[in-house]
């Protein structure tokens, strides 16, 4: 009888330690379950505030210093973004595809990591993506957009345009 | 007894087991209520919104504020047009500068069109940037323009134009309300001078476009040679003693300290025939008939024709002193008008 107890205690013991292992596992393991959005979302605001506020001076990259010097940026206070609508508005009188797309990938560079997927649009026209996944399969995709104008003379102002910014995993 | 023993014994053990299942369960609920969502779970998509909110504000008063330099330089030239068609100055243009800007009529009642401002007003490119706001952000937005106000302040060649102006934006997250003076630089070059157009002698010599002389020049340091690029290009330069732009729409002739000048051709018939001893062909003197000056001592026709040439002409150019010795132009270039 004793040894039928003995078994019977260890037994209880052992299921009242699976059962806590099994509670704690389901506690830790849930936190996983759900992809946290927040990091991607300010991702994509800050994003979209660097190039707001970012003027081309204080950008440092090759690629915008050889535009500055060839002559295709002419004021360097812009800022990035007054800086591809720019280009956006004489993309229509000169080809300014590869510039705009060469542009955005350098200043998205670093800033957006590499693991995810970036596009940009200017008025639904791509302007630049780097895609790892394809939108429609991805786990998570953020876009903000914001409003973008650009004084071209005295006379005229081009936009606004609606600068989209799309970011996925 | 050994029954009563048996079951006191199942009885703990079922005591241990409901323990442990309760202890199993507590630590489940206490730390299964992190993954419950937390009441603040939201706030980063708030604060997210919020700042496209932010962000469309002040794009909003940037945009008004390019804008107002634009449709500013348009409703002031529709002003100046308006003086050209009603031989009229405008006292108080303001007035009719703030209604050009909104609504693009230079008066309410009859109603008239402000020259050039058919969808050129500042509602008009507002009502565009809030309607995509409202189509691309879903920002429901609505703005009124409080006042207009115009001064000088900075430039000679150019009128701040201070307009007040209120946003209001509501969304499901956030009201927000802001009203900012805006001052949009409104530059003057490129329209016709209203002394020109209009002056007390109510004479039309000639229509003639402001355009600001490239010489960079302090007092003292102009010479003849800069009268003479300043005459032949119809350039003005600021002079503190000439008449604002402001004033010459108000038809006030007071010197300003933002005054600004040009020199009348004297080769057009009509001037010719209007000179007169005493008339100095600066243009806020010539034009406003000033013959307060004396032939005397204080009129000089200029007679070395390099500096201004007037050997076709029955009068040479005519300056008063104080501009003559303004270009140091030498006196042996020069004769007063008139001998006694």
């Amino acid at each position: 009888m004793n040894k039928r107890g003995a078994y019977f205690f260890v037994i209880d013991a052992l299921i009242a330690a699976s059962i806590i292992t099994m509670s704690l596992i389901i506690i830790f393991t849930s936190h996983n379950l759900r992809p946290d959005t927040n990091p991607t979302l300010r991702l994509v605001e800050d994003y979209s505030d660097f190039l707001i506020t970012t003027k081309v001076r204080e950008f440092q990259g090759a690629y915008v210093q050889s535009l500055i010097d060839n002559g295709n940026i002419t004021d360097r206070d812009n800022s990035l973004l007054q800086q591809l609508t720019e280009f956006y508005f004489y993309n229509k009188t000169r080809n300014n595809t590869q510039i705009m797309w060469n542009f955005t990938e350098e200043i998205s560079h670093g800033l957006v990591p590499q693991q995810r997927s970036v596009m940009l649009l200017i008025n639904d026209t791509l302007i630049y993506t780097r895609q790892l996944t394809l939108p429609n399969q991805s786990n998570l995709m953020l876009s903000t957009k914001k409003l973008s104008f650009k004084k071209i003379n005295d006379s005229y102002i081009y936009g606004p345009v609606v600068v989209e910014v799309m970011i996925w995993i | 007894m050994d029954l009563i023993r048996k079951l006191t014994r199942n009885k703990k053990a079922v005591v241990f087991t409901i323990l442990s299942i309760v202890i199993a369960v507590f630590f489940t609920v206490v730390f299964s209520a992190r993954i419950e969502k937390p009441l603040d779970h939201n706030t980063v998509v708030v604060e997210s919104r919020i700042n496209v909110l932010r962000g469309y504000m002040d794009n909003f008063f940037d945009y008004a504020l390019d804008m107002g330099s634009i449709t500013g330089y348009a409703a002031l030239n529709g002003v100046v047009y308006d003086i050209n068609s009603t031989c009229c100055y405008k006292p108080n243009f303001e007035i009719e500068l703030e209604r050009c800007l909104k609504t693009g009529n230079i008066s309410v009642s009859p109603p008239k069109k402000c020259y050039g401002m058919e969808n050129m007003t500042l509602t008009y490119y507002l009502d565009g940037i809030r309607t995509i706001a409202l189509d691309e952000l879903n920002i429901i937005s609505s703005y009124s323009i409080n006042s207009v106000n115009v001064t000088q302040t900075i430039d000679a060649f150019s009128v701040e134009m201070l307009v007040n102006i209120t946003l209001d934006i509501r969304d499901n997250y956030a009201n927000m309300s802001d009203t900012r003076v805006i001052t949009s630089v409104v530059p003057i070059e490129g329209m016709l001078d209203p002394l020109y157009i209009l002056n007390p002698l109510n004479v039309n010599y000639y229509n003639q476009t402001i355009k600001k002389t490239n010489l960079k020049k302090r007092e003292g340091d102009w010479t003849w040679q800069d009268l003479t690029q300043l005459y032949y290009n119809n350039e003005y330069r600021n002079f503190k003693n000439a008449t604002s732009f402001i004033n010459r729409i108000k038809g006030n002739f007071s010197q300003n300290i933002f005054g600004i000048e040009s020199f009348v051709n004297h080769s057009r018939p009509a001037v010719q025939a209007d000179m007169i001893d005493n008339h100095s062909l600066v243009d806020y003197l010539f034009l406003t008939n000033t013959t307060n000056l004396s032939c005397m001592r204080e009129v000089v026709r200029i007679l070395n024709y390099t500096i201004i040439n007037s050997s076709t002409l029955a009068n040479p150019y005519q300056l008063d002193e104080y501009h003559r010795q303004s270009f140091n132009i030498s006196s042996i270039d020069v004769e007063f008008t008139c001998i006694p």
